[in-house]
């Protein structure tokens, strides 16, 4: 069965991999069945955590009935499809954006001053000055409203930049190399686990 | 699927004050005085600061272009988030976009991760060409809501840009480990492509891949820089003086710190 499994990886692996030539009938089915698996997993993922524990279990179970009034408004949404009351789905919707926008308003401010008092650093070595100078200088490229056509404001938010390139570089080699590391462990199904070419 | 109890995120119990959130509602409250001020100067014809060029939104323009010339369609996509600052930048972007493929008459295809995101994408574009005088273009089936699921979305657009070979693809949002196999497949189908994020640990994939790529903050300033809305542009002066501030601050904290060896006492009294 285990074996069974691994051939069934192995073929999914290629199929996904022979976009890489060109788009084929292969990737084309590779790429349904995901789409298709992820539809069935959300339906049993919302049946499984979200309906049964809380509305089987904690609303009807435990008689907490306020979660009647997000599980209605979330029911909304369906009225999409009732032509001429279109406009009830976005009841729904409204409630989603000014919930997003008022969570990210309350929650997010609190992770801003720490970081603003990380930056409060000796400036006894050149790791230190180099630091509040990138620091200093990214957040001048980040300025949009001040002119910085010519002279120094220009300058530094060139080096401002170069920080930031420097930056994603390195980030860049860092990521490249446990991208490589998935890649590694999918020829180790292909390869050690279905051909057994590998020990 | 597209039922999300909101309950489950809230907060457990109800803060009518946390102590130590005090400066960053001082930080909020600022922020608002300073916004509802320059709004109030931009309605008054007062003049506001311009927002310096950003190459990335200028190439929108270009890309639309290249897209109308060769009778090709544009991809559209804000991103993988959910509600939240990015979804909101990355639809306003939209909102333009829709406008201008509508003016074009220009096909533009829109493929959203999350089934809430979905709807709203929807409506914005039926507006947009609604606002261009071109409702009868608007087509349903042209905004798509792909799959929840990360990398099934990622195959699914893939698929997209070979099968419709899109001129131009604009991915303006919040990204993950989607970045460089999306642009990847965007290069490899000869778009033009725009990417915009603020992963930190993502965005270097756009940088070299996109033909032009909007680095963190510059998303933001997207809906003001495209629009020229005074009151848009005033929105972002107020959060460029908010930046001078803390960029303040650090400078203020960084001379304690060195000239009497510790910040201590500032960091107490913003910590209040």
């Amino acid at each position: 069965m285990e074996q069974l499994g691994n051939i069934v990886s192995t073929i999914c692996i290629l199929m996904a991999w022979s976009y890489l030539i060109k788009e084929n009938a292969f990737y084309t089915f590779a790429e349904h069945l995901l789409v298709g698996m992820a539809v069935g997993r959300g339906i049993a993922y919302t049946i499984e955590v979200q309906l049964t524990p809380r509305i089987v279990d904690e609303m009807m179970g435990q008689g907490r009935w306020s979660l009647l009034i997000p599980a209605v408004i979330g029911c909304l949404i369906y009225f999409r499809f009732a032509k001429g009351y279109e406009w009830v789905s976005r009841i729904c919707m409204a409630v989603w954006i000014g919930y997003g926008a008022g969570n990210a308003l309350a929650f997010n401010p609190a992770t801003y001053m720490p970081q603003v008092f990380d930056t409060f650093i000796k400036l006894d070595s050149i790791d230190n000055i180099i630091y509040f100078l990138i620091v200093i200088s990214v957040v001048w490229y980040f300025i949009f409203t001040v002119r910085k056509d010519s002279g120094f404001g220009q300058q530094f938010s060139v080096v401002g930049r170069y920080a930031l390139m420097i930056a994603f570089g390195s980030a860049y080699g860092s990521i490249t190399m446990s991208y490589l590391s998935l890649i590694i462990g999918q020829l180790e199904i292909i390869l050690r686990d279905t051909l057994h070419l590998l020990k | 699927m597209t039922l999300t109890l909101l309950a489950e995120e809230a907060p457990k119990g109800i803060l009518f004050f946390a102590p130590e959130m005090f400066w960053d509602c001082i930080m909020i409250a600022s922020l608002f005085v300073l916004v509802f001020w320059m709004i109030q100067r931009a309605r008054a014809g007062l003049p506001i600061p311009d927002i310096r060029r950003i190459a990335g939104l200028e190439a929108i323009d270009e890309a639309l272009g290249r897209a109308t010339e060769m009778g090709k369609p544009i991809h559209f996509s804000p991103g993988m988030s959910t509600f939240g600052s990015e979804m909101y930048a990355g639809l306003a972007v939209l909102s333009y976009v829709a406008k201008m493929a509508a003016q074009y008459d220009t096909k533009m295809v829109v493929t959203t991760r999350r089934p809430q995101i979905h709807p709203v994408a929807a409506e914005i574009v039926k507006q947009a060409y609604l606002e261009a005088g071109r409702p009868d273009a608007y087509n349903p089936d042209d905004i798509r809501f792909v799959s929840e699921w990360q990398f099934s979305y990622t195959a699914a657009v893939m698929g997209i840009f070979q099968r419709e070979q899109p001129a131009a693809n604009l991915m303006i949002g919040y990204w993950m480990a989607e970045a460089l196999v999306l642009a990847e497949a965007g290069a490899q189908a000869g778009c033009i492509q725009i990417g915009a994020n603020t992963n930190i640990f993502q965005i270097h994939f756009f940088i070299v891949t996109c033909d032009y790529t909007l680095i963190g903050e510059e998303l933001f300033a997207a809906s003001a820089y495209l629009s020229k809305d005074p009151m848009l542009t005033g929105t972002v002066v107020a959060q460029d003086m908010l930046k001078m501030v803390i960029g303040v601050l650090v400078v203020i904290g960084t001379i304690m710190a060195t000239v009497t060896g510790s910040a201590q006492g500032l960091i107490d009294f913003l910590s209040l």
